[in-house]
């Protein structure tokens, strides 16, 4: 059987998208929830955005989609597009500061074992430390900073590094859920 | 789908029903104006039913606390209703519940009003 192909992840029609590497394979089957594909390479899927308001829920069907492609379930899919939804408005609002020249780059990998998500800007940088808890009793009533945590939640991994540009690079993981087998 | 709002008296509580998402690009900005049109137009007890609420983001979520401060700071307050679990669950992790008066009754959140 032809293995199907990303390339439909894509298929969002929008002037603020432009894509490079748009062909992927899945490697899991969602019926059976098994690896139908494996290789020791990544295939990764890179998309550069506008920074541009649209730019964020555009990004956000965009991990939708690979997640459902790549055998996440409905709960994980939202989980890792609100991840995604997060990581492009700070990208947008703070490290880009809204200046429409800036790009935002976004990576899907899929590995053997999990999806890794980069998100890329154009910004100063800056380092995960110096973001506050918002759970924090003089930061609970605050307005924002919220979103790294709720990407930290929402995901397995998190970390926030020097992309190539300079600029904030955030690097999201999330494993596939191990299907132990039924025994007879 | 984008962000809807009606509202509706009960007992001399405001209750607004909102519908759709509640993000930087969708209702946060809708949601900021309709707060202040309530307050501007005399309502100090509202309740926001958010049953029909899909999604919220960081922003929205910021945008609902600031919603509170203000109801508050113009001596008024805010009750939220019928969260969903995706909301529930962004409450929970924001630690904004100890924040929020929450029901999952209108007419105990429409009582519930200390003035």
């Amino acid at each position: 059987m032809q293995p199907r192909r990303f390339s439909s992840v894509w298929a969002i029609p929008h002037a603020g998208l432009t894509y490079r590497a748009a062909v992927c394979y899945p490697y899991r089957s969602k019926n059976t929830g098994s690896n139908s594909w494996m290789s020791s390479k990544p295939q990764r899927i890179e998309v550069v955005l506008e920074t541009r308001i649209e730019s964020i829920s555009l990004a956000e069907e965009a991990g939708v989609r690979v997640a459902a492609a790549a055998g996440f379930d409905e709960d994980d899919q939202y989980k890792i597009g609100l991840a995604v939804h997060e990581a492009v408005m700070n990208a947008y609002q703070y490290g880009n500061e809204q200046q429409f020249g800036k790009k935002i780059h976004v990576a899907f990998e899929l590995h053997h074992e999990k999806l890794v998500i980069y998100v890329a800007d154009q910004g100063t940088g800056f380092r995960l430390s110096d973001v506050p808890d918002p759970r924090e009793d003089e930061n609970v009533l605050g307005d924002s900073g919220r979103g790294v945590l709720l990407m930290k939640a929402f995901m397995d991994e998190f970390d926030v590094t020097v992309g190539s540009a300079g600029g904030a690079e955030v690097v999201m993981v999330k494993h596939y859920k191990r299907t132990i087998p039924q025994s007879t | 789908m984008s962000f809807k709002a009606a509202s509706r008296e009960v007992g001399g509580v405001l209750v607004i029903d909102m519908d759709g998402r509640i993000t930087l690009s969708e209702g946060s900005e809708l949601l900021r104006d309709l707060i202040r049109e309530k307050l501007d137009a005399g309502h100090k007890k509202i309740v926001m039913n958010l049953a029909e609420i899909s999604y919220i983001d960081s922003t929205g979520l910021g945008e609902l606390v600031s919603g509170y401060r203000q109801i508050k700071t113009e001596g008024g307050e805010l009750k939220l209703l019928n969260l969903n679990k995706k909301v529930s669950d962004l409450l929970q992790i924001t630690k904004l519940y100890t924040v929020f008066d929450i029901h999952t009754d209108e007419a105990q959140a429409v009582t519930s009003f200390r003035f």
